[in-house]
């Protein structure tokens, strides 16, 4: 996978989540959670599909859970945030931080750049 | 807890990828809470708009099964499919048989089918070009729709009529063909036709040139086949064919006719150089049908507008009341929808193609029904296997992949038999159609790719079904070997059954019903004696002359019993429609005439009901006598026939002369043509000067020896007119070739009810082999207790009984419909007698019962102890 360093904003949300809800991080909860904090909808297809793509490039990790009786009886897959994962998600948070830095003064004049 | 309907259920499970399980707790997860909150139907609502989003999700994942994983699963599939066909070898034989058998019959309907429909369409601008056919009012109710159309039509519309092209008249001979070298050729095919032939009928000249080919009276063109046969290899062009002493020089040559065409030719002269051979009648009587007028039309046409402007034009050059209504025959439609008078060949029907096309469903579908019966009975054996992959982590689209490999690597097969079954069967195929097809996989790529298409569908199908029934049991039910298909199944797999012989009982009565006609109509008293009796036409007026000496010479031959002649030929539709008016009465009526010779009656065996015949010592009868037969003495509402004036006419062909005679005799109703009509009224007339020209001899011969009596008549002819070929025609062969069409529908519907039987009971008998094997420990259980053989095969083979039984209920009143409405096409019809359908249930039953038998019979006899210990 050459060509897929780079992070989808989605994704980003997504990892981020993933780490926010700690050992908590299963498909449905990561729903509810992006949708609480930022207000926005996340189908269930575009979800699975996101940590689907995230685990296949290395990103994530996920372990079965037991099934239980709740839920049909179907188990919960878990995540974590692999080490590349945290690695790129840093790199993604530093880019954007530098660019902040480099914009100068006066030209955003709502939000000073520096504070 | 709260879940979902059970349909939105179904479709999440289809939808999600099999091995994600923690998405579809997800789902339940996420639709329990929306319960809770927003209420269910808005939590359906959104439950089957997530469903909807995770289809994308299928075709990442699968995208990577593929990658890594497909070909060496496939290669497993196969290994396994190998083994399982093997194992089972009956069974894969049943199901290859019955496929082959189903899809060559399938190819070769629709090879029938499509040629049918083909006819005409392959000329160019097929849908401008028309014919000019029409109504020809008789009197009384005599309206004969007729295909040909006198000589003078043509004329009277070329270059009058608004948005026609061309025009041009054919008209059909057999003749002599006589080249520079003296060789002659009797030519069966030739035809006179008018120059612009060509512009209608586009044929692809091989040389020559289309547009002037026919322009010079003494022009004439050939057809690849006729000119290597009269030239060789050498180039035709500029040299000399001759007819009737007229010398014509080939212009072209033409590729050899299509046979889908409603009429065919070898050799067209055109008319300008022969309109001197004509008879007078042709040339000059107007209500004359000898040729057929075809037009080709411009793209704005309007056919009835046309067929108004025809009949005002001729209404005003005929005159009388008694014009023919002309109509329009669109040509591509001819071969399969007209059915007039004097068609130029025997036409195919849409009814027979409709039959046709049905039956090649069924048998698709008969074979369809029975490889899916026999997969999913075939199925039950594999339960082990199928949960042992299941507890293995297998997912269902894998375990879907090696059901559908197995049944498409048999389907496939069969395909392939099929074709190899086609192409060796064609033949024969060809003999019972009366068609010259062939198959061909390189010419014809549409047929390959539609059995691959049929074969994949039905593989696909054949082997889903098994495989997601099984799938349905849990993992732990189908390792514990103990299924037991729910009730609802066997009916499903019943009802198949039960469809499958209705159709065969149907199809079988239906048989039987057209054979039971058509013995009738063969063994039907024809009211004359049919056999031994040679028909030859006199040809020309000259010949006709030479009655007499042709009687003298053929009397004194021993093989001869006796010598007749008429203007009819025997086995035709009666013609030559006249006014005939009853002494006292005010108007006429119209009533066919034949002018016949003495002696015709005793020669073709006709019984003199009343009066006596003609005859030779009375030298009056030539003009004061009339003979009816029944059907005319009806017609003219006369009560004592014998002695009644009755003023009719006579004609020569080109003058009417009024002929006052007395009713001499009454002859019993004898069919001329078949039975598909009513004895029509004829009267009788002894051939004379004022009458028109005999122009059928019939010979009565001996019963030995007919090749050398044949030789002898040749003989005489050749002495006596030596002008023109010897023809002739057996009545009873005649009389055959009206029935034609029914016997070839005869002969493939027997050919394909045979075949669906056929397919039933190999069905039913791999069935029973299944069933008898699932239920080897109940067996085993009743022989312990003491059940006899009999009472065991009673037991095993009563279920399928019971459906034949049912079936032969459905099938009846089907097949009682469908023949009640084709015997309308009969004047005369066979009773369908209630024996044909107790005939057809026992026989069904019998067949059904011996399919059966073998199995049960086996494991009735087994031991009952290995029976038990058998797992």
């Amino acid at each position: 996978m050459l060509f897929r360093n780079s992070l989808g904003e989605f994704e980003e949300i997504v990892m981020l989540t993933i780490g926010v809800l700690a050992g908590n991080a299963y498909g449905l909860a990561i729903k509810m959670e992006i949708e609480k904090r930022l207000g926005r909808s996340v189908s269930m297809g575009a979800l699975h599909t996101g940590l689907y793509r995230l685990e296949e490039k290395g990103y994530l990790r996920s372990k079965l859970g037991e099934p239980t009786k709740v839920r049909g009886g179907k188990p919960k897959r878990f995540f974590q945030v692999t080490a590349k994962g945290q690695r790129i998600l840093k790199e993604a948070m530093e880019g954007r931080q530098q660019l902040w830095k480099d914009i100068p003064d006066g030209v955003f004049k709502l939000f000073p750049s520096k504070p | 807890m709260k879940m979902p309907p059970k349909f939105l259920l179904r479709l999440m499970e289809t939808l999600c990828p099999d091995n994600r399980p923690d998405l579809k707790g997800d789902f339940l997860e996420l639709y329990e809470h929306r319960e809770e909150t927003l209420g269910r139907s808005k939590a359906n609502r959104k439950f089957l708009v997530d469903c909807l989003t995770v289809i994308p999700l299928n075709f990442i994942i699968k995208e990577e099964l593929r990658s890594s994983n497909s070909i060496p699963m496939l290669s497993t599939n196969l290994k396994i499919a190998r083994r399982n066909l093997v194992k089972n070898k009956m069974y894969t034989v049943i199901n290859l048989l019955g496929l082959t058998v189903g899809l060559t019959a399938c190819i070769l309907i629709t090879l029938f089918v499509r040629d049918e429909l083909s006819f005409d369409k392959h000329f160019k601008d097929a849908e401008r070009i028309f014919r000019i056919a029409a109504n020809y009012n008789q009197g009384a109710e005599g309206i004969v729709a007729s295909a040909g159309t006198s000589y003078l039509i043509q004329p009277l519309i070329e270059g009058n009529s608004a948005g026609v092209e061309h025009t041009c008249r054919i008209n059909f001979q057999s003749d002599i063909i006589t080249l520079e070298n003296d060789k002659q050729y009797l030519e069966s095919e030739i035809l006179f036709a008018d120059s612009t032939f060509f512009d209608i009928f586009s044929l692809r000249f091989l040389r020559g040139d289309p547009a002037t080919a026919l322009d010079k009276p003494e022009s004439v063109v050939l057809d690849k086949l006729t000119a290597e046969k009269y030239f060789g290899y050498a180039d035709p062009i500029g040299k000399f064919i001759e007819l009737r002493g007229k010398q014509f020089s080939v212009t072209g040559v033409i590729e050899e006719f299509p046979a889908n065409s409603h009429f065919t030719c070898r050799i067209v002269f055109p008319t300008s150089g022969i309109e001197e051979f004509y008879p007078d009648w042709v040339l000059k009587n107007i209500t004359g049908r000898n040729s057929y007028t075809y037009i080709k039309t411009q793209e704005k046409f309007n056919p009835r507008e046309f067929a108004n402007h025809v009949n005002k034009v001729v209404g005003e050059v005929w005159g009388g009341d008694r014009v023919p209504k002309f109509f329009l025959q669109p040509v591509p439609e001819i071969h399969l929808e007209s059915n007039l008078d004097g068609e130029i060949r025997p036409n195919g029907s849409k009814t027979d193609v409709y039959i046709f096309s049905a039956i090649a469903l069924i048998i698709l579908v008969l074979a369809c029904i029975n490889y899916v019966n026999l997969s999913m009975a075939g199925s039950l054996q594999r339960s082990k296997e199928v949960g042992m992959k299941k507890a293995l982590g297998s997912t269902s689209r894998m375990q879907l992949a090696q059901f559908q490999t197995e049944s498409l690597l048999v389907v496939m097969t069969g395909g392939v038999l099929a074709m190899f079954l086609c192409t060796v069967s064609m033949p024969l195929f060809n003999s019972l159609t009366g068609k010259s097809l062939t198959f061909n996989l390189v010419d014809d790529p549409l047929i390959i790719t539609a059995v691959a298409v049929v074969a994949i569908f039905i593989g696909l199908i054949a082997g889903g079904f098994p495989a997601l029934t099984l799938l349905r049991f849990g993992t732990i039910g189908l390792l514990s070997g103990k299924l037991q298909f729910k009730n609802k199944k066997s009916y499903f797999r019943n009802s198949l059954i039960l469809f499958q012989f209705a159709i065969s009982i149907t199809l079988i009565a239906s048989t039987l019903i057209v054979m039971d006609q058509i013995n009738f109509i063969r063994n039907k008293e024809l009211g004359v004696n049919t056999e031994h009796l040679v028909m030859i036409p006199f040809q020309t007026d000259e010949i006709s002359h030479k009655y007499e000496l042709f009687r003298n010479e053929l009397l004194k031959k021993p093989s001869v019993l006796g010598v007749s002649a008429s203007t009819n030929k025997v086995t035709a539709r009666v013609s030559g429609w006249r006014p005939y008016v009853v002494d006292g009465a005010k108007e006429d009526i119209t009533i066919p005439t034949v002018d016949v010779s003495h002696d015709f009656f005793e020669n073709m065996g006709a019984k003199i009901l009343d009066g006596r015949s003609f005859s030779r010592e009375h030298k009056a009868d030539f003009m004061d006598a009339y003979i009816l037969n029944e059907a005319a003495v009806k017609s003219l509402g006369l009560r004592n026939p014998v002695g009644t004036p009755l003023l009719g006419y006579a004609f020569t062909g080109s003058v009417w002369t009024e002929k006052k005679a007395r009713i001499i005799g009454v002859v019993n109703d004898f069919h001329f043509a078949s039975l598909h009509s009513n004895v029509e009224p004829v009267v009788f007339s002894l051939a004379s000067e004022i009458t028109s020209p005999l122009s059928w001899m019939q010979v009565r011969i001996k019963g030995e020896n007919i090749r050398n009596t044949i030789k002898s008549l040749e003989g005489t002819w050749t002495t006596i007119a030596p002008e023109r070929p010897f023809q002739f025609e057996f009545m009873d062969d005649a009389l055959r070739q009206n029935y034609y069409a029914e016997e070839r529908f005869l002969r493939l519907f027997i050919a394909f009810s045979v075949l669906s039987i056929l397919l039933g009971c190999l069905g039913l008998f791999g069935l029973t082999a299944f069933m008898t094997k699932r239920r080897t420990k109940e067996i085993g259980i009743r022989k312990i207790l003491g059940a006899s053989t009999g009472k065991l095969i009673g037991v095993l083979s009563s279920d399928f009984l019971k459906h034949v039984t049912i079936a032969n209920v459905i099938g009846w009143p089907v097949a009682y419909y469908l023949m009640n409405n084709w015997l309308q096409n009969f004047a005369y019809q066979t009773r369908i007698s209630l024996w044909i359908f107790f005939g057809t249930g026992v026989a069904a039953l019998v067949v059904a019962f011996v399919a059966v038998l073998y199995h049960s019979l086996s494991a009735s006899r087994a031991n009952p102890v290995k029976a038990l210990r058998y797992e």
